[in-house]
């Protein structure tokens, strides 16, 4: 009897693997001890389950379609795990050697479990929602109220300009840019960039509250606006630019959500936005490049003479951290971005992250392992839109618009916010990579993806 | 949820706002990290010290190279203070002594300078600088059967007045050695304790000498301790120094229209082999 054959009956176990799915996925989302390897290791064991239970489901069509995103994803992760900022921090201690090995091993496995779940017809993307926006919710009450109890209502404007005394050592940074979160079993001060993750996160649920009607769907529409509310009143008891940016995200992100399922006319918009952002990103990145190079010095000087190219080119906090990494690509010792030695690094001080996952990758997967990063964000903005407008039966949009507004504004805030070393006492140090939002939003990639190729094949078929 | 469940949440929302916890430790700007001596004197008071009992007690301190007396493991483990004060820390006995300004005097810093490799710690911000009007630390936990108390001090002149008299002459000091002098420190450390009856002031009163001695050199610490066992107190909840003081170099500037500020430089303090509950 073939193995298939054999492990057919399994999947009559598919709803408990679905429940198991949603309790891990409430483990990630929660950031449950702020362990990857945790995550990674949950990860790993729910693919296997999930592929016992729909091992019949898998067919070579899925996996070669699936494989467009997989290969790369398998090129970016392994880069990362051994390139210069993982080896540079295991040098000195940041990593242990195991939250090295769980870089691909976790992050393939949530990928592959995106893919296996849109396989498995008993998970459902409503539950999937509650349970992370959830668990978030509980880690953002959480993080508020330790906030409000440690220093009160709008305490970075009561307390603005003042600082904090931790272990004899003063803050380096005011205490109206901090703020506390829960990381691992503990609340620690950290940056308030980073504090402002989760909260947008959660407010990504006011999607949802544009297609539920509060009078024939009333404990949905509540459950939502729960999440909602928690969310803002994370923001607005602890105010700060990253909080009011965060905030206009959302809008913004909520809008395109709702105008796109309303208007046709709408998602013509929003994909021209996207091509023109696209342009405008990779103009900026080749203008970079160019700049960094011994050939482009008179461009850079030009520039750095002109108040507004300056800012934008060369005197940005992104940049400055970027542009080493860039002019450098190609010198002795270096692979497209990889060191011989990590004590390199050290030296010249260039593995640290600059705030922005975009800037980051060229240093955290060399320039392979960022064009790998890139060509998955290209395809999953495919996936993504294949996967929005089809087929929309049951309500089901109004979860994929979910799905779009929380992977939009956790991509946003990678874009601008993100600073993974964001302890003020203690040293941290969490490239997105290594954090459970993104693990969430590789699993959505996938699932989107596979489910987008699943529905053409029905359409074809049909 | 009914809307009853809901309605305790609103008085959760009110307990938090009395953010008592930490903004209590929170500075202004620079605060006790300025270049002008003046501005870096600590003078924070407790208002529930201020009418707690007063029982006075005059000790006999001793010096690190007596600790023995009092705690045998010092001499078999310790040549100086400075590994002391890494392993007794006291901020390795519970986590409320990492908060606010007085945590400098928990961290294991025992002096002034860039102590294991921790620039971020050296000088100002090492020392809690206090005049004769004191400060005090109010616990947030409590500890009884208390060993003996130490500390790590240096008595200190404000070297930024430009002209200052040799003790003794007309002339102006042209170098460290001329401004060595005499100084006498009259130390008042009270610990608080609680009681039914309100809160005592343990005040505990001693004399230390820095002899022929110029001030504000990097090392002319003293550590102090004094034994406590012979006492039985219990339910300590918080410390106060104050003191007076004698000083040559002062005294005769003063003389000759020169004012020179004071101060005492607290580096670290110890109540070791106690537990916070």
């Amino acid at each position: 009897m073939k193995l298939i054959e054999r492990l057919a009956p399994l999947k009559k176990y598919s709803i408990i693997i679905s429940f198991l799915a949603l309790e891990v996925f409430a483990f990630i989302s929660f950031s449950f001890g702020n362990s990857f390897v945790l995550f990674g290791v949950l990860s790993f064991a729910l693919m296997v389950l999930l592929i016992l239970v729909t091992i019949r489901d898998i067919n070579v069509n899925g996996i070669a379609h699936i494989a467009i995103l997989f290969i790369p994803l398998v090129l970016y992760v392994l880069l990362t795990a051994v390139g210069l900022y993982s080896r540079f921090h295991a040098y000195v201690g940041d990593f242990n050697i195991a939250e090295v090995v769980f870089v691909p091993i976790g992050i393939l496995s949530v990928a592959l479990c995106g893919y296996l779940m849109s396989l498995n017809e008993t998970f459902k993307l409503k539950h999937f929602f509650v349970v992370i926006y959830l668990a978030l919710a509980i880690l953002v009450f959480l993080n508020l109220l330790v906030n409000l109890i440690n220093l009160g209502f709008f305490y970075p404007i009561i307390y603005k300009g003042f600082y904090m005394y931790y272990a004899g050592l003063k803050s380096s940074i005011p205490v109206n840019e901090m703020a506390y979160t829960l990381e691992g079993f503990k609340f620690i001060e950290v940056r308030m960039d980073h504090y402002v993750l989760y909260p947008s996160l959660l407010l990504s649920s006011s999607a949802f509250l544009f297609f539920v009607s509060p009078k024939t769907e009333k404990k949905v529409f509540f459950i939502y606006l729960t999440f909602t509310v928690i969310g803002v009143l994370a923001l607005a008891f602890i105010p700060s630019i990253y909080a009011l940016l965060a905030g206009l995200a959302v809008i913004v992100i909520d809008l395109i959500v709702f105008l796109s399922f309303k208007f046709k006319v709408c998602r013509k918009v929003v994909k021209i936005g996207f091509i023109l952002l696209a342009i405008a990103f990779a103009t900026i990145m080749i203008i970079l490049f160019v700049i960094n190079q011994d050939f482009g010095a008179s461009l850079y000087n030009s520039f750095k003479n002109n108040a507004f190219l300056n800012k934008i080119f060369i005197s940005n906090r992104f940049v400055k951290v970027f542009s080493p990494l860039i002019s450098n690509l190609f010198v002795n010792n270096r692979f497209f971005g990889f060191y011989e030695n990590p004590i390199t690094a050290l030296v010249s001080q260039e593995a640290h992250l600059s705030g922005s996952y975009a800037f980051d990758n060229i240093m955290t997967g060399g320039l392979l392992g960022a064009l790998a990063f890139l060509f998955i964000l290209l395809f999953a903005v495919k996936g993504f839109k294949r996967y929005l407008f089809k087929n929309n039966d049951n309500q089901e949009y109004r979860y994929k618009g979910l799905m779009f507004a929380f992977f939009a504004i956790f991509f946003i805030y990678s874009l601008f916010f993100n600073n993974g070393e964001y302890g003020i006492f203690y040293s941290i140090c969490k490239p997105i990579y290594m954090t459970g939002p993104f693990m969430l939003a590789v699993f959505m990639i996938f699932y989107s993806y596979s489910q987008g190729i699943n529905k053409k094949e029905e359409t074809v078929n049909e | 949820m009914s809307k009853k469940r809901l309605l305790l949440l609103i008085p959760v929302f009110f307990l938090t706002s009395c953010g008592g916890y930490s903004t209590s430790y929170l500075v202004n700007g620079d605060a006790y990290n300025s270049p002008i001596f003046q501005e870096n004197y600590y003078t924070h008071w407790d208002d529930e010290f201020k009418d707690a009992v007063k029982v006075s007690k005059a000790v006999d301190v001793l010096h690190f190279d007596e600790l023995f007396k009092i705690d045998a493991q010092v001499f078999e483990k310790y040549s100086n203070t400075r590994e002391y004060g890494k392993d007794y820390r006291m901020n390795s006995v519970n986590e409320m002594f990492n908060y606010g300004v007085q945590s400098k005097l928990f961290d294991g810093q025992m002096v002034c300078g860039a102590q294991d490799g921790h620039p971020e710690k050296a000088y100002q911000l090492a020392r809690v600088q206090i005049n004769t009007d004191g400060f005090s630390m109010r616990f947030s936990k409590e500890s009884d059967d208390l060993k003996y108390f130490a500390f790590q001090y240096k008595a200190t002149t404000d070297n930024t007045v430009q002209k200052v008299y040799k003790v003794g002459t007309d002339e102006l000091a042209k170098s460290d050695a001329d401004m060595y002098h005499n100084s006498t420190v009259n130390l008042s450390i009270s610990l608080y304790t609680k009681t039914d009856d309100g809160i005592v002031n343990n005040e505990f009163t001693f004399s230390e000498v820095f002899e022929s001695k110029t001030t504000n050199r990097g090392d002319y610490y003293k550590f102090t301790a004094f034994d406590l066992r012979s006492y039985n107190l219990s339910r300590l909840i918080g410390i106060s120094v104050k003191y007076t003081f004698d000083d040559e170099l002062i005294n005769w500037n003063k003389e000759k229209g020169v004012d020179i500020d004071y101060a005492l430089f607290l580096y670290e303090m110890f109540i070791p082999h106690t537990s916070w509950h």
